[in-house]
């Protein structure tokens, strides 16, 4: 710990310096453009590497919208029924699964779909930012899509140094 | 070598935004007259002919909306109204005329003079008055935020004057690139996701290694792992915390409370101020991009060549840009308990002993104090002054050196 009498207080911020409907600055702007035009780039450039069905189902899911997604996950989840009237079928046999077969004209076609998709979603997205807020909001889902590895570290409020947690901006 | 350099193992850079010398440091010169700064007689003409002097009434939000213009060629009219324009000197003339431009309210232009009384702003002017302030450290480029923080990380901004930087396929490695070449470790720190990295966002994809959140920095310093050579950035948004609360923009960009600013780096010195392994063996760098279009009196002087030339349709006034010459003074402080007390480091006010620097000298000050050899950088930041020199052989006692509170 440091050993010292020689202390500057440091001034505390009004709580009503917080305003998220802010209008988005210049630079923000050059920020949200930025992150846009490379998560863009990204797209094409993970579409264009792609070269076997199992890259193609990665880079699918990656793409996929969020609730189609969640509803993959939900029928996952979903029991099977029980009957006593039962069908059984043959097996395929286990060298059947071909990790590297290439890609389908069908896969293909999704994963441009899904490309383009999700492309105009990051035009759509960017287009309606008017607040510092939403600029923030979009800035995330870039740097999430960009740098994936970031999301798993959680910050603490705790350290957030001047970034305080107060009430609500008075207005 | 003094001690200090030998004892030095980690550069710490921050880089906030857009303010001038003046405006935050200016005054300090009533306090100690080597500094360059204002001695209240600097005046600038505003659009109805009057002339219009400095005040010391800068708020610390709510005050310069609009955001002042910074664009290159709004920036050529602050230094150079009322001349021929470059190559001649600048008249640094032009600043109110500038802002008027943008709301065209001759009373509001003059806010563009405004600047803060040091008890305002204590946390800068204290580290300024502690440690080692620069009287001739210059932004880059005489324009806005990426390219001139494009300095800091590259050496160079690789012709661009404006906002639409990728970095894609760039001739020269950026410093933490060189660093982790050469074996050493390096790091940006952003605030947090929705802030984001500004600047270098091909990094953020092709090198996820380099990057870390402010929570991580401080944890870093608490557990003796911070890198080398680290750079670390600022909330550039009020944002709302995903787990609860009001994340408040601390970058003091216009209209951006700079009081919040202020803590944010009263925090990061703090890091390092209190883990005594780090203290004895950091320096760390206080800087500003650019100056954000508010007045300053020091004319930027010309600089070498950076071997790239920016056409007149960039620069958006009718002349190319050969990044031969500075942008506009912007504070910056040197902190290490190996650096004298109230150093200042004289500037182009001074014929015979005065330095200039600018943001190339981050790279190259990082490359000389980690012993790095690159020959393939800009010939900008090859020249660029460093500020090893500042280290001396004697560490300041514990109880000389501010904590801050």
């Amino acid at each position: 710990m440091a050993n010292t009498d020689n202390v500057i207080r440091i001034p505390k911020v009004p709580s009503g310096a917080f305003n998220k409907n802010r209008p988005v600055s210049e630079l923000l702007w050059a920020q949200v453009e930025n992150l846009a035009a490379v998560a863009k780039g990204q797209i094409d450039e993970e579409r264009r590497a792609i070269r076997t069905e199992s890259q193609a189902s990665s880079y699918i899911q990656k793409m996929s919208p969020t609730e189609r997604r969640l509803l993959t996950a939900q029928m996952r989840r979903e029991q099977p029924v029980k009957s006593k009237s039962v069908i059984r079928f043959p097996k395929p046999p286990a060298d059947a699964f071909n990790d590297y077969r290439p890609v389908s004209d069908l896969l293909w076609e999704q994963v441009e779909d899904l490309a383009a998709f999700r492309k105009k979603k990051i035009e759509d997205q960017r287009r309606a930012i008017k607040t510092e807020g939403q600029a923030s909001a979009f800035i995330q889902k870039m740097t999430a899509f960009i740098n994936p590895p970031a999301v798993t570290t959680t910050p603490t409020r705790a350290s957030k140094g001047a970034a305080k947690k107060r009430p609500g901006p008075k207005r | 070598m003094t001690i200090g350099l030998d004892n030095l193992r980690h550069i710490v850079v921050l880089m906030m935004e857009n303010r001038s010398f003046d405006h935050m440091l200016g005054a300090l010169m009533q306090q100690d007259p080597r500094i360059n700064g204002l001695t209240g007689n600097e005046t600038n003409p505003d659009s109805a002919g009057q002339m219009i002097a400095v005040q010391p009434d800068a708020a610390y939000q709510g005050q310069l909306d609009p955001d002042p213009d910074h664009h290159f060629p709004g920036v050529n009219l602050q230094l150079f109204e009322g001349t021929g324009g470059p190559p001649g000197p600048p008249s640094m003339n032009g600043f109110i005329k500038s802002y008027f431009e943008q709301r065209h309210d001759v009373n509001h232009s003059h806010k563009i003079m405004y600047y803060f009384t040091p008890e305002r702003i204590p946390i800068l002017t204290g580290l300024a008055r502690n440690y080692a302030v620069f009287n001739g450290w210059f932004s880059s480029i005489p324009g806005p935020t990426l390219c001139n923080r494009a300095f800091a990380h590259y050496g160079t901004s690789f012709g661009e004057v404006g906002m639409n930087l990728f970095y894609l396929n760039v001739p020269f490695l950026s410093i933490y690139e060189r660093m982790l070449k050469a074996g050493r470790t390096s790091k940006l720190y952003y605030f947090d996701q929705q802030s984001s990295s500004l600047e270098v966002v091909n990094l953020l994809k092709n090198q996820p290694k380099l990057f870390g959140l402010f929570d991580d920095f401080i944890s870093d310093c608490k557990k003796n792992r911070l890198p080398d050579y680290c750079f670390v950035e600022p909330n550039y948004s009020d944002h709302e915390d995903p787990g609860g609360g009001e994340m408040l923009a601390s970058d003091q960009h216009p209209d951006h409370h700079v009081l919040a600013g202020e803590a944010f780096i009263a925090t990061v010195y703090n890091a390092i101020r209190k883990n005594p392994n780090l203290w004895s063996s950091t320096l760390l760098l206080v800087t500003y991009d650019e100056h954000g279009g508010i007045f300053d009196h020091v004319p930027p002087p010309a600089c070498t060549p950076d071997g790239f030339e920016a056409k007149p349709e960039a620069t958006g006034t009718g002349a190319p840009f050969k990044f031969d010459r500075l942008g506009v003074r912007v504070p910056a402080i040197a902190i290490s308990p190996w650096i004298e007390k109230g150093m200042v480091i004289p500037g182009p006010e001074d014929p015979i002993n005065g330095r200039v620097f600018e943001h190339a000298s981050i790279p190259n000050t990082v490359m000389e104090a980690f012993d790095l050899t690159d020959d393939n950088r800009s010939p900008r930041e090859k020249v660029a002054s460093t500020f090893l020199d500042l280290l001396s052989d004697t560490m300041r006692p514990d109880g000389d050196c501010p904590i801050f509170k």
